[in-house]
């Protein structure tokens, strides 16, 4: 056992510290200095049980309950999914406040209410992914009940989150993967969120994205008539200089480091996906490629 | 499709926001802050479990409407008619008749007509030109050019079509109060969904406000309502902050970020209730 005194030491030290870090949070909120709180209120509501943490936990709790009744929280999780769960313990730790009320909460209970928050699609649509093509590969690697989903519901509610990265598109592939080995065992396809974020990258001129999502809506999803035709026009005002691939995609510096130092990769998909795309939405190549295996 | 019955707006939130937008323009003297609020908490009132709130907001109508009328230079103030075109008929059909508001309009009606042909082919002005008629002020709503016209009558081409043009197709299309044909309804609701990803909320209502008024209900539609009713906030404003940007010194974000977002959301569950289908309902 340690000296009271020791311990008492550092408690203090760790209390003042963390004062320091919750007024600098609270003055200018950055993804850096909430990572901090995050990491501080981890272990807060590990150690809740050890006395001579009590002024630390309170402070904690206090600055919680402020961020949550002014928003901040909200605001926080609204912009980026990764600050969830540090978002999600710091609301739980407001309700030990002295001023906390059930109204403070109300907001972010309304986003999980409508799909926004709480249930992130990426793990799961990884985990059966991974699981599909372990399988044919004779691993099982599938420990685990993991439920029947509704895909559809899954990938469609993403439609209602303002963002922008290279997330979304790998989201939409993920799931075409998942379609095309295990489309048999899914009743509903996602159909909104594919052809909106098609949209989106058409109207953002983002003609990395066009061809990888155009593709994927006819190949996996749906296209119908007439964002077919604008799909296809768009492809062809867009081809690359021969010998040259599409360009990266705009916005990618926000993204992960795993995706960032893709970069070749994602441009060499893209040109790919355009000749796919090419090859399926126009009729005139396949025509043409069986013209001449006809004659 | 989402379930909407959680997020549509309750009597006690309705009065939540009318009341963030009164604390709005009670903090501001801008006359554009003024109409903008008053607009919307309008719109609030005409809802169902809002009986009575008009009564108070006919007066404020008279006295904006004066203050108004009584600026140095009233048609350098920048206001949109719209907003004073659609106060007076919120109030008109709920049996109220703002007099200054009525003399504005006039004022409006009569300046439009001295136009020339180019003005009065813009979408905002034959959509003016359009309310007012409706409301029975003397103006007159041109045809739209060809160009427009074109691009009115080929839904494929709203895809690629810049923000710009959207925004003034919407309001010919709104001028015009024809139906849109299925289609032509479900693009606009997936162009107001890939917009409202890039949170350009203005655009996005634009169109909704005519799928809603002159199409038929979808999946699409009924996300984006959704996506909007979801930026509701405690206070009663809407809207989400990046509080990882560094906001300009000197902005106020109530003003120029949360109060044309709430404005823009109120209006358009306003417009969606008046012509939603009681044979569809929006979960259907």
């Amino acid at each position: 056992m340690q000296s009271t005194e020791l311990i008492s030491q550092l408690f203090s030290t760790c209390f003042a510290e963390s004062l320091r870090l919750l007024e600098g949070f609270e003055a200018a909120p950055t993804s850096a200095s909430l990572f901090d709180v995050g990491a501080v209120a981890e272990m807060v509501v590990l150690g809740e049980a050890i006395p001579g943490s009590e002024l630390l936990q309170q402070a904690i709790c206090d600055a919680a309950a402020r961020w949550l009744r002014s928003g901040i929280l909200e605001d926080l999780c609204m912009l980026r999914m990764e600050v969830l769960s540090h978002a999600a313990l710091l609301a739980y730790l407001a309700r030990r406040a002295t001023d906390y009320s059930a109204a403070d909460i109300a907001v972010i209970k309304r986003l999980c209410t409508g799909r926004l928050l709480g249930r992130s699609e990426m793990p799961v649509l990884t985990q059966q992914l991974t699981a599909a093509y372990f399988a044919r590969c004779g691993i099982d690697s599938d420990f685990g009940d993991m439920g029947s989903r509704d895909l559809a519901r899954i990938i469609d509610k993403r439609i209602l989150r303002a963002r922008s990265d290279e997330y979304d598109v790998m989201a939409v592939l993920l799931c075409a993967q998942l379609l095309q080995l295990e489309g048999h065992l899914i009743c509903s396809r996602p159909t909104r969120y594919p052809r909106a974020l098609l949209v989106q990258a058409i109207r953002t001129d983002n003609s990395n994205w066009v061809p990888v999502l155009a593709y994927a809506c006819a190949h996996s999803f749906s296209l119908d008539e007439p964002l077919r035709g604008a799909a296809l026009k768009y492809l062809l005002r867009n081809l690359p200089q021969p010998g040259e691939l599409l360009p990266p995609p705009a916005g990618a510096g926000i993204d992960s480091e795993y995706i960032v130092q893709a970069g070749r990769g994602l441009r060499i998909r893209s040109t790919l996906a355009l000749a796919f795309a090419l090859c399926t939405l126009g009729d005139t190549y396949v025509e043409a490629r069986a013209s001449v295996a006809i004659g | 499709m989402l379930k909407l019955e959680p997020l549509l707006l309750s009597a006690d939130e309705a009065a939540a926001t009318s009341s963030y937008l009164r604390s709005l323009q009670e903090r501001s003297s801008s006359l554009l802050v003024a109409a903008q609020s008053l607009f919307a908490r309008c719109c609030l009132a005409a809802g169902p479990g809002s009986p009575g709130m008009l009564g108070e907001l006919g007066a404020e109508a008279d006295a904006l409407g004066q203050r108004i009328l009584h600026a140095p230079q009233p048609d350098q103030l920048g206001l949109d008619p719209v907003l004073l075109i659609e106060i007076y008929r919120l109030l008109k059909d709920g049996g109220i008749e703002p007099a200054a508001i009525g003399a504005l309009l006039e004022r409006v009606g009569a300046e439009l007509l001295t136009q020339d042909e180019r003005i009065q082919a813009m979408g905002r002005v034959r959509y003016i030109a359009s309310q007012l008629t409706c409301l029975g002020f003397s103006a007159r709503a041109a045809k739209p050019t060809k160009e427009m016209a074109l691009l009115m009558r080929s839904p494929e081409n709203w895809f690629s079509a810049t923000a710009a043009d959207l925004a003034e197709l919407a309001d010919h299309l709104v001028a015009d109060r024809r139906r849109l044909e299925r289609d032509a309804s479900q693009i606009l609701a997936l162009i107001a969904l890939a917009e409202l990803r890039n949170y350009r909320v203005d655009l996005s209502c634009s169109l909704l406000r005519a799928v809603f008024q002159l199409g038929e209900p979808s999946a699409e539609a009924a996300d984006a309502l959704s996506f909007i009713a979801l930026q509701r906030r405690r206070d009663g404003r809407y809207g989400f902050s990046n509080q990882f940007v560094e906001s300009s010194a000197g902005a106020d974000e109530h003003l120029e970020l949360f109060l044309p977002l709430t404005v823009n959301a109120v209006w358009l569950f306003h417009v969606e209730a008046t012509y939603r289908s009681p044979l569809q309902p929006l979960n259907a």
